[in-house]
């Protein structure tokens, strides 16, 4: 292969290589929260909770 | 607990993740998210699935159940000891669950209360109330708090 034609395959696939970066992402954000049906449960059973503050503090 | 834990990874403040490794590879997840109660945050625990979805009913039955939980109380002492004010609270996704919760709390009840001072949430869900955990009672619990013991 020309060296003028070589040069050009080797840009080409050095753009190649640079544009097809895989983005490997965290499967789950920070910011999510993971057991929402939880929390509601536990807000739940804590909002009748008679006693809590003498437990936790107000 | 005398089952040595699982090493875990820390991915941000509230959350934990290790892997349990019995009959299959399974991904699991502990996550701390704070309630209405003042300093009181909610022990949520599952199952990370392929699809990147959380299942925290899954019985998985991976033959490591005591390495698991000694795993979880390893993980709910290293946040507690960076949020010792923090009462922990958790339940099962099913009744069964929270009695297999009260069952482990009972059997290594000596263990825990070193760390912990742990109390049960009893009562109808409606009109309920906190008192210490009693391993010996028969009482059937709704729901957990534990506090580090400092």
């Amino acid at each position: 292969m020309p060296v003028d034609k070589k040069n050009t395959a080797r840009k080409l696939l050095k753009k190649r290589k640079a544009t097809t970066v895989v983005v490997i992402e965290s499967r789950i954000a920070a910011e999510d929260t993971l057991f929402p049906e939880k929390v509601a449960k536990a807000n739940k059973i804590l909002s009748h909770t008679k006693n809590l503050e003498s437990i936790i503090g107000k | 607990m005398t089952y040595v834990p699982y090493s875990y990874k820390h991915p941000s403040a509230r959350r934990y993740v290790f892997i349990s490794m019995g009959k299959k590879r399974i991904e699991k997840v502990v996550d701390f998210v704070p309630l209405k109660a003042k300093n009181t945050m909610n022990f949520g625990f599952g199952d990370l699935m392929a699809d990147g979805s959380i299942n925290y009913k899954a019985n998985s039955n991976n033959g490591d159940i005591l390495k698991v939980m000694a795993t979880v109380v390893d993980i709910m002492k290293h946040f507690t000891s960076m949020h010792p004010e923090s009462f922990i609270f958790f339940t099962g996704s099913t009744a069964e669950r929270t009695r297999l919760y009260e069952r482990i709390l009972k059997t290594y009840y000596t263990l825990f209360s070193k760390d912990f001072i742990v109390y049960g949430i009893a009562g109808p869900e409606n009109g309920n109330k906190v008192v210490p955990f009693d391993p010996q009672s028969g009482i059937e619990y709704l729901a957990f708090l534990i506090k580090r013991i400092n």
